[in-house]
C-alpha cells in the first residue's frame, strides 16, 4: 500500500517535471492572447511573433528530449495560428467566404507541419465504414447538447428571419470540413497526440483542453473559456478513444451548427 | 509508400493555399454584383444610431428589375423591387436605432434576385463587438477561436499602420528582414560542414519566415490598394 502510494507520487512528480516547459509556453500563449484580446492588438502580436522565435530557438538550441522537442514545435503552432489569423487584411474577403479561407489557411499550416514531423495522418482519418456510422451517431448525441449549452453562454443572434435548409446545409460544410476539421486536426491531432506521448494521455488531454479553453479567449467571456475548456475534454476524450479525429470533427461541426444555424431560431 | 504520403500531403497543402485565393477571387466578382452593403459607423457608440446603406446596381445596357430584402438581426426591415435604368443605380438609406448593448451584435442581410441570380450581403455591427464576440453570427460565431475584430480594416490599420502603441506592421517587416539574412547566411555555413544544431533552427525558423513573407504580402497589398483608393 505504501510501496504503491510512494510510486503515486513519483509517477506524479515526474509528470509534473516533464510537463513543466510544455505548461510554461501554454502560459506564454495565455499571455499572448490575453495581451491580444484585453490590451492592445499590436502587443499582442508581436507577442506571437517572439515567442514562436523564441519556442524554435529553445527546440533547435537546447532541448534534447525528442519528445519535448515534438510537443513545443506542435504548440508554436499556436503563436503561429495567431499571426496568420490576425496579421492578414482578412477584410478584402466577403464574410460568406471567410470561414473557407481562413480555416484552410490554419488546415495548411497544420498539414505542412505533419509533413516536416513525417507525421502519419491516415490513421486519423481513415475509419472503418461502421465506424463512421458510429462517429455520426457521437456527433449527433454529443454536438447538439454541447451546441444547445453553448447558445445559452454566448447567444448569437439568428441572421436570417427564419430558419433556411440552405443556410444550415452551408453552415454544415463549413464548420465540419473547415472549422472542425482544421482545430481538430491542430489541437487533437498535433498538439494532444504530442502531450499525451510525453505526459500520458490523462496529462496531455488535460492540458490541451486548458490550451483549447486559452485559445477562446477571443471571446471575453470567462463561462465561455471554462466551456470550451470542458468541450475541449470532451473533443479529446473521444480522440484518445476512437483513436481518430473523424467522431471529434462531427462533434466539433454539429455543436457549432447547433450553435448558431438552429438554436438561435429555436429559442426565440 | 512514404512519396506517395508526402505527395499527397502536398496536394492538400496546395489546395488549402488555393481556397483563400478562391475567396478572394469570388470577392472580386461579387464586387460587380448589383448589390452592395455597408454600415456606418463600424463600432456604434452609445445613443448613435447606425446607418445601413445599400445599393442597387444595374451593370446591364437594358433595364432590369431587382427584388430586394433588407433585415437586421434576422428582422425584416424593408422589401420590394426595384426597376432600374440601363447602367444606373439606386440607393437605399435605413437609420436603425435600436441600442445595442455591449457584447451584442446585429447582422445586416441584403437580399437580392436580379436576372434570375440570388445575391446576399452580409455585414455585421460591430465588426468588433466591445464585450464578445457572442452574437457575430455571420462569421465568429461559428468559427470557434478566432475573433471577429482582426476582419476589419480598421483593426488592420491601428495594428499595421502605426495606430496601436506598437507598430505590428514594422516589427513584422523587420524579423522578417533578419530572418532572411540568417537564412542566407546559415545556408553556406551548412553546406561547408554540418551543424545539427544550427540546421535545425534554420530549417525551423523558415517555416516562421514564410509565414511572415504571406503577412508582409498582404501589408503590401493593402497599401497598394490604399493608395490607388485615395
Amino acid at each position: 500500500m505504501l510501496e504503491q502510494a510512494k510510486g503515486n507520487r513519483y509517477t506524479l512528480v515526474i509528470t509534473l517535471r516533464k510537463g513543466l516547459t510544455p505548461g510554461l509556453v501554454v502560459g506564454g500563449i495565455g499571455w499572448c492572447e490575453w495581451v491580444f484580446v484585453y490590451r492592445d492588438a499590436g502587443w499582442g502580436i508581436t507577442l506571437a511573433l517572439f515567442m514562436s522565435i523564441a519556442i524554435y530557438a529553445a527546440v533547435s538550441l537546447w532541448v534534447a528530449d525528442p519528445r519535448l522537442a515534438d510537443c513545443l514545435e506542435s504548440l508554436v503552432l499556436l503563436p503561429l495560428y495567431i499571426l496568420f489569423t490576425s496579421s492578414l487584411p482578412w477584410f478584402f474577403i466577403d464574410q460568406l467566404y471567410l470561414i473557407p479561407a481562413v480555416y484552410s489557411l490554419v488546415t495548411g499550416l497544420a498539414l505542412v507541419h505533419a509533413y516536416r514531423k513525417r507525421i502519419d495522418l491516415r490513421p486519423l482519418f481513415l475509419v472503418p465504414r461502421r465506424r463512421v456510422l458510429q462517429s455520426l451517431w457521437l456527433g449527433l448525441a454529443l454536438g447538439i447538447p454541447l451546441g444547445a449549452v453553448e447558445y445559452f453562454i454566448i447567444t448569437p443572434t439568428p441572421a436570417f428571419p427564419s430558419f433556411g435548409l440552405g443556410n444550415l446545409l452551408r453552415d454544415l460544410v463549413y464548420m465540419v470540413f473547415f472549422v472542425g476539421l482544421g482545430e481538430e486536426l491542430l489541437f487533437r491531432g498535433l498538439i494532444q497526440r504530442d502531450l499525451s506521448r510525453l505526459l500520458g494521455w490523462k496529462p496531455g488531454l488535460v492540458l490541451t483542453g486548458v490550451t483549447f479553453g486559452i485559445m477562446h479567449l477571443t471571446w471575453r467571456s470567462v463561462p465561455e473559456v471554462f466551456f470550451t475548456t470542458g468541450a475541449g475534454l470532451v473533443f479529446g476524450y473521444v480522440y484518445h478513444r476512437t483513436g481518430n479525429l473523424v467522431a471529434p470533427v462531427l462533434i466539433h461541426g454539429i455543436g457549432n451548427v447547433t450553435l448558431i444555424s438552429v438554436m438561435p431560431y429555436l429559442a426565440r | 509508400m512514404q512519396v506517395a504520403t508526402d505527395l499527397r500531403i502536398k496536394l492538400v497543402v496546395v489546395w488549402a493555399l488555393i481556397v483563400p485565393l478562391l475567396a478572394f477571387a469570388g470577392t472580386l466578382r461579387s464586387g460587380s454584383a448589383p448589390v452592395s452593403l455597408s454600415v456606418v459607423p463600424q463600432v456604434p457608440r452609445a445613443d448613435e444610431p447606425v446607418v445601413a446603406t445599400f445599393r442597387l446596381n444595374n451593370h446591364a445596357p437594358v433595364q432590369s428589375g431587382v427584388d430586394y430584402r433588407f433585415y437586421a438581426g434576422g428582422r425584416l426591415l424593408a422589401s420590394g423591387r426595384a426597376e432600374l435604368a440601363p447602367l444606373s443605380s439606386k440607393q437605399y438609406q435605413y437609420i436603425y436605432d435600436l441600442p445595442v448593448t455591449a457584447g451584442e451584435r446585429v447582422t445586416f442581410t441584403l437580399r437580392c434576385r436580379a436576372g434570375g441570380r440570388e445575391y446576399i450581403k452580409m455585414v455585421s455591427s460591430p465588426p468588433f463587438p466591445p464585450q464578445t464576440m457572442s452574437s457575430f453570427v455571420s462569421f465568429a460565431a461559428f468559427s470557434s477561436t478566432m475573433m471577429s475584430s482582426v476582419v476589419t480594416a480598421d483593426y488592420y490599420d491601428r495594428s499595421f499602420g502605426g495606430r496601436s502603441k506598437v507598430n505590428a506592421g514594422l516589427i513584422v517587416a523587420l524579423v522578417l528582414i533578419a530572418l532572411l539574412v540568417f537564412l542566407e547566411l546559415a545556408g553556406p555555413l551548412l553546406e561547408e560542414r554540418p551543424m545539427p544544431r544550427l540546421g535545425k533552427l534554420a530549417r525551423n525558423l523558415n517555416m516562421l519566415t514564410w509565414v511572415l513573407l504571406v503577412i508582409f504580402a498582404g501589408m503590401v497589398y493593402t497599401r497598394i490598394i490604399m493608395i490607388l483608393a485615395a
